[in-house]
């Protein structure tokens, strides 16, 4: 069980969510190139180590959570709202080591 | 009736008042309440309780806990039949029955017994090795298990039920002994919500069968108050007989709570079983230790037990296990069992210990007049069907034979680490306690006393105070006093000197259960398995149900000694959930029958239930599949003959059917139109107020994704419909665009599925019905053109009524709050009477969406375009939209993609089935090249009277009047078909728009 | 003013299961108890409205609900405000609320003009919701059955209100008060399926039906 602290709602089981999918990438612009929105489309970097991600709360309140995971570790390393840099700040808090 | 002749008069935990009667292989007993199965077998002297799983070798009784290898019975009898139940865990209750396995015939005169003769033709690996070649295992396997047995199961449907409790805590202490209810008691204390499981039907844990003394007082004092004051704690949960057998992410633990496994019957109403899923803050481990054994020669024979156990079964179920024992022991713990046994009136013949020098315990025996014969081992024990000796070896290496009907040996203890490991920490070797001890755990999990290796009951006790405060400070907990330590009356103990095997002739059991010797491990070394996980699965080291519990740490040991490498450079031991056993239906808990999955019923559910409706699942929800009428039944002709009286009825006059399943999505704001713009391949901000329009989603690769219609019902106000299988799908999908892609978006979307009741009525007489049926509304061609939207009500029921059509018909759909379906459903059928509307199905539904060439799942299946749909020309080049970019490229305007077509049969009766393969050669040798498939099929189309499909073909309608064929090789089906258009009824859509 | 709506007749999703009545183990409720554990009743006809402003328009909302309904939503989220007897706003989602209360007037034409002075959406949902009433010393243990929210008093006394699973159908329950007793929002599909979860359920702790 993976638990989830939902930005509104708190932490709840991962069964109340939905995984969406990868938070790293950026939708291109709509006249980007073929490759570039090939790259978007298809191509996901799975890395082993913290992961950005995003988890709808479906059984909730409906958000879309982002979410940094560990993949290799399953560890949780923070949670926010997909306009918030979570990245950023956990690695400059050092939580990255700390929860690998 | 046999006499519990081995049972003291007095002491244990047991109750002499209340005598339980039960049933070991076809012979009654007595026991007493308070017993398990194997103490009350114990207590009437019964030693042979099974046969080892390969080489059938008479087994008794070797521990008091779960990790038992040997004693595995068949439980209870019929429905409730209960294999490889470990004799040691089962609480006795009157009636209850239990039979040996692994033997035939009988327990005493086993046939597979000879298996042990010529073990030497049974090495490590002798499976794979033998049985892996020609024919395989697959054929050798039905043999080698019905000679191995593994007891027997049922097919009889389980008569009980089990649940499920979810549950939250600050702390979870697992194990209910002295350092666990010290640790509960300190985070009771301070006011943190506390979860304090515990395996058996009592607190104390291995107090239980002491003769410890806390504060100068038998410690089953202290264990009383300390539970008495638990239990006052509001919360406290206590929950006994339940076992954590997994530690999963998130520091969430799953707990197999037996809330009857101890009675006959559950009571009516009570689950057998509860799993609980407990998601804690910290965990206190406080899992204790299990004690290890020895490897000598025939060390495996009944009435060689573990020290501890023989301890157990005296001070807590008052029986002796052996009238005269020879204790065998590599450190102090096995004297403490030795003046036990004395004291409880066995005559002890020595204490055995390889140690050279001993400590004060040593003076204890001595001066308790037992003899020890210092630096000495056990080189063998002796009797096939229950001990009657042991050769002790000295020093100088002379052998003497001491008569005993019980060897208790203790070869050290293993904290028990088993639930440390499922996050993938790894035990860690430590030498001077000659044990692995808890890997790094984290700040989530704190381990407390014998289970991080420590030793003493004082310092047990204290440790589960520490780390219990340690956990405490991690979650903010203010700081408040400890309880005092307890005063014990403990002796110093000297150090454990590791021995793991005696040299000597014999088979020497390392895992009992899986019948694994040393000279098995030696092989494997010998052979090149010289990883402790090559190891395993070559020997199956440990692959039992208890996991190698009792011997995983001396088989790595002895691998170490075979190697000539300290243990820590060979590897390290580690255990996967679950514990100890969980059956199955615990984790099905009550999602079994009515309760497997939630059902979804529209508001119309009981008229359907009420008229002959037979239903179909599509997802959750029920939907009617076709309506039987009196005196039809559930057989094939019948139910053709209602589909096609539907189909046809409809087309003649009117139907009406149930579409509450249709996803509903109300979506307001003034970027509404913006919005859908971007979702749909089509424009919307043309869009008219009271206007509907089709439109079709794409994914973001280009290919379709889900179709409906939206329709305007105020100036920013929109509502969308969608197909019912991607209601949610889709819902989500906007949550994503509007909360991840463009959240500058002004646009509020909520799900109305569930609001809205809706029905669709068809047929050429729907308009002359409908004015029917809606209160002074004009619904003339003028006043409701096709797509057209009204609001109005019907019979005093506030309604949307919108012109679109699925079935190609003349076709109105009604949509009214949900709690009024029934009533504006019911106010159709009666209106629409005299002119013979008639409720139709799915299948109906179906025949008439393929006579219209009208796409659905089958053909969204995630592989087709617009294009590959007949659908390119709503493409809009006007304005960006989802899966805009990536529709563009090659493969997907490649003009010979397999696209829509019509296929009727050549010999106008045989049926293309939906998913058989087109090709153009019937008699081409496989593998064939594929032009497509058929997506669709109706058995028959009564408007023109022979089958009809659609289907995705390469070339598609470049092929019209051409025949390929439809081949379905499961079914041996091959049909000669002919490609048309595929709309095969009024293709100008007449009488849609008349 | 709002035009105001006729309310029609409304058909309860549990019409064919609802029997009022004792049940199961009677007595559970401690010694010299012969009551039920638990009780259990729809509550319907319900008004359901739910209403949704942009984020960032929260106190223009709640102002423009107290003055139609004489009400504020409660601070923070998952939090309710007001009664069970009279209408109470339950936090649903960022900026989005449920307004409920009994039947007894059109709620959603009261609410629809207030929430459009500031452009926020007005959606009835009062057919899409049943909703359940749990009460009694067990019915804590009988959402743990199916419900992983954490429901302890400490966290979830009245008030409060989350949305999760429970027996794998969506709710939004809400503590009413320290019976405990709960209000339990389902989609009205699922609820005759939920109904029979709860029942089976409750069996073990004595349940009245009422």
């Amino acid at each position: 069980m993976i638990i989830i602290d939902c930005p509104y709602c708190g932490p709840r089981d991962h069964a109340e969510f939905t995984y969406v999918g990868d938070a790293a990438r950026t939708r291109p612009a709509e006249d980007a190139s073929q490759a570039t929105w090939f790259d978007y489309v298809y191509l996901r970097d799975n890395p082993r180590g913290p992961h950005l991600e995003y988890w709808q709360h479906s059984s909730g309140c409906r958000a879309m959570v982002k979410v940094l995971r560990d993949t290799s570790s399953h560890r949780v390393l923070a949670c926010g709202l997909p306009a918030d840099q979570l990245e950023a700040e956990q690695l400059e808090a050092g939580h990255l080591e700390a929860g690998q | 009736m046999s006499a519990q002749d081995r049972r003291l008069p007095q002491g244990g935990e047991v109750d002499r008042s209340t005598p339980m009667r039960f049933r070991f292989d076809d012979r009654d007993y007595q026991g007493l309440a308070g017993d398990t199965l194997a103490s009350a077998l114990l207590a009437n002297d019964v030693r042979l309780v099974g046969r080892s799983f390969k080489y059938h070798r008479p087994r008794g009784i070797f521990s008091a806990g779960p990790e038992e290898p040997n004693a595995l019975v068949e439980l209870r009898t019929g429905a409730r039949i209960e294999p490889n139940t470990r004799a040691t865990t089962i609480e006795l209750y009157d009636g209850l029955e239990a039979a040996s396995q692994h033997r035939w015939p009988s327990l005493r005169w086993d046939v597979g017994e000879v298996n042990n003769l010529v073990s030497d033709f049974l090495p490590a690996g002798f499976y794979y090795k033998t049985f892996m070649g020609w024919p395989g295992w697959m054929f050798w396997e039905h043999f080698i298990r019905k000679a191995a047995g593994m007891g027997r199961g049922t097919l009889d449907p389980d008569p009980d039920s089990y649940d499920k409790m979810n549950a939250h805590c600050d702390v979870l202490v697992i194990g209910g002994g002295p350092a666990g209810l010290s640790a509960a008691l300190v985070a009771g204390r301070s006011g943190a919500r506390v979860i304090l499981v515990e395996e058996t039907d009592g607190f104390g844990g291995r107090l239980r069968g002491e003769r410890e003394t806390i504060d100068d007082k038998p410690a089953r004092h202290w264990v009383a108050s300390t539970l008495a004051e638990l239990d006052g704690m509001g919360d406290v949960t206590l929950l006994r007989r339940t076992t954590a057998f997994g530690r999963y992410d998130g520091n969430v633990v799953a707990a197999l709570e037996r809330r009857a496994d101890h009675l006959a019957e559950p009571p009516e109403h009570i689950s057998r079983q509860r799993l609980w899923t407990i998601r804690a803050r910290r965990i206190v481990l406080a899992a204790g230790g299990i004690e290890r054994h020895i490897a000598f020669a025939d060390n495996d024979r009944p009435g060689v037990m573990l020290a501890g156990a023989a301890r157990t079964y005296l001070n807590r179920f008052a029986v002796q296990v052996g009238k005269i024992a020879t204790v065998f022991a590599n450190n102090d713990d096995g004297y403490r069992t030795a003046l036990d046994l004395a004291a409880g009136g066995v005559e002890i013949n020595a204490i055995v210990d390889p140690r050279e020098h001993g400590g004060t315990w040593r003076q204890k025996a001595e001066t308790a007049g037992i003899d020890v014969f210092a630096g000495a081992v056990v080189s063998r024990a002796h009797g096939r069907l229950g001990l009657v000796g042991v050769d002790v070896r000295d020093a100088s290496g002379k052998n003497r034979f001491l008569a005993s009907d019980l060897l208790a040996v203790s070869g050290g203890w293993n904290p028990n680490v088993h639930l440390t490991c499922h996050l993938g920490a790894k035990p860690v070797w430590d030498n001077a306690l000659a044990t692995f001890l808890p890997g790094d755990t984290g700040p989530d999990m704190r381990v407390a006393g014998s289970a991080r290796g420590l030793a003493g009951l004082g310092t047990c006790i204290t440790d589960g105070y520490a780390q219990a405060r340690a956990a405490l400070d991690d979650l903010g907990y203010s700081k408040s006093a400890l309880p005092d330590v307890p005063v014990t009356d403990e002796p110093q103990e000297e150090p454990v000197q590791a021995l793991w095997q005696v040299p000597g002739k014999g088979m020497r059991f390392v895992d009992y259960q899986d019948d694994v010797k040393v000279s098995d491990i030696a092989l494997a070394n010998r052979e090149g398995y010289q990883s402790v996980e090559h190891l395993k699965r070559y020997t199956t080291l440990g692959m039992g149900t208890d996991q190698g519990k009792t011997a995983n740490v001396i088989g790595l040991a002895v691998l170490a000694e075979e190697r000539g490498l300290p243990i820590d450079k060979v590897g390290t031991t580690t255990f996967r959930p679950p514990y100890t056993p969980v059956t199955f239906g615990a984790f099905v808990g009550r999602e079994t029958g009515l309760h497997y999955q939630p059902l979804r019923r529209s508001a119309m559910h009981d008229w359907h239930v009420a008229n002959g409706a037979t239903f179909v699942n599509a997802g959750h929800w029920l939907r009617p599949q076709y309506y039987l009428r009196d005196g039809e039944s559930d057989v094939k002709a019948d139910i053709d003959r209602a589909i096609t009286r539907e189909v046809t009825e409809t087309r003649g006059g009117g139907g009406i059917v149930d579409v509450s399943t249709l996803g509903k999505i109300d979506l307001q704001g003034p970027d509404t139109a913006e919005l859908l713009n971007r979702l749909y391949i089509n424009g919307w901000k043309t869009l008219a107020v009271g206007k509907a329009r089709y439109g079709l989603m794409l994914r973001e690769d280009g290919h379709v994704w889900d179709d409906g219609t939206t329709s305007r019902l105020g100036e920013n106000h929109y509502f969308m419909t969608t197909t019912t299988a991607n209601a949610g799908p889709v819902m989500s999908h906007i949550e994503y665009a509007l909360q991840v892609l463009w959240p500058d978006l002004d646009v509020k979307a909520v799900s109305v599925t569930e609001h809205w009741a809706a029905m669709a009525i068809a047929g050429p007489k729907s308009r002359e019905a409908l004015a029917a049926v809606l209160d002074d509304v004009d619904v003339s061609n003028d006043a409701l053109p096709f797509m057209g939207v009204v609001e109005c009500t019907l019979a005093g029921i506030p309604a949307r009524v919108f012109r679109i059509s699925f079935s190609g018909e003349l076709a109105y759909e009604i949509n009214v709050a949900a709690d009024c379906g029934e009533a504006a459903w019911e106010h159709v059928m009666r209106t629409g009477a005299p002119l013979g509307i008639l409720p139709y199905g799915t299948e109906a539904m179906g025949i008439m969406r393929i006579e219209k060439g009208h796409v659905a799942g089958p053909e969204l299946d995630g592989r087709t375009t617009p294009a590959d749909l007949g659908l390119g020309r709503m493409v809009s080049s006007k304005k960006p939209f989802l899966g805009a970019p990536m529709l563009t490229r090659e493969g997907l305007t490649d003009t010979d993609r397999p696209s829509l077509v019509g296929l009727v049969p050549v010999d106008g009766k045989s049926r293309p089935r939906a998913g058989a393969v087109l090709i153009a050669d019937p008699k081409a040798v496989p593998p064939v090249d594929k032009l497509g498939h058929v997506t669709s099929s109706a058995y028959l189309s009564p408007n023109l009277d022979h089958p009809i499909a659609l289907g995705l073909l390469e070339g598609g309608m470049a092929r019209e009047g051409e025949t390929v064929w439809a081949a379905f090789p499961l079914r041996d089906e091959m049909i000669e078909v002919r490609v048309t258009g595929p709309v095969f009824l009024d293709p100008d859509g007449e009488r849609m728009h008349g | 003013m709002a035009e105001t709506r006729t309310l029609p007749p409304r058909r309860s999703a549990l019409v064919s299961a609802l029997k009022p009545g004792t049940f199961g183990t009677l007595g559970s409720d401690g010694p010299g108890s012969d009551g039920p554990g638990v009780t259990l009743s729809e509550r319907h006809p319900m008004s359901v409205v739910q209403v949704e402003g942009r984020i960032g328009q929260e106190a223009a909302l709640g102002d423009a609900l107290e003055t139609a309904i004489g009400i504020h939503p409660a601070d923070g989220f998952n939090r309710v405000s007001g009664d069970e007897d009279g209408p109470r706003i339950l936090w649903v989602g960022p900026c989005r609320w449920y307004v409920a209360e009994p039947e007894s007037r059109d709620l959603y034409g009261a609410l629809r003009p207030a929430m459009g002075k500031f452009g926020g959406a007005t959606v009835d949902l009062s057919s899409g919701r049943t909703v359940f009433r749990l009460s009694g010393h067990d019915a804590r243990r009988v959402l743990a059955k199916g419900c992983s929210l954490d429901t302890h008093s400490s966290t979830f006394g009245p008030g409060a209100c989350g949305q999760t699973g429970l027996f794998h159908v969506s709710v939004l329950i809400a503590c009413v008060d320290e019976a405990p007793t709960y209000e339990i929002y389902a989609a009205r599909g699922y609820a005759l399926s939920l109904w029979e979860s709860l029942v089976d359920a409750s069996m073990e702790y004595g349940l009245r039906v009422d």
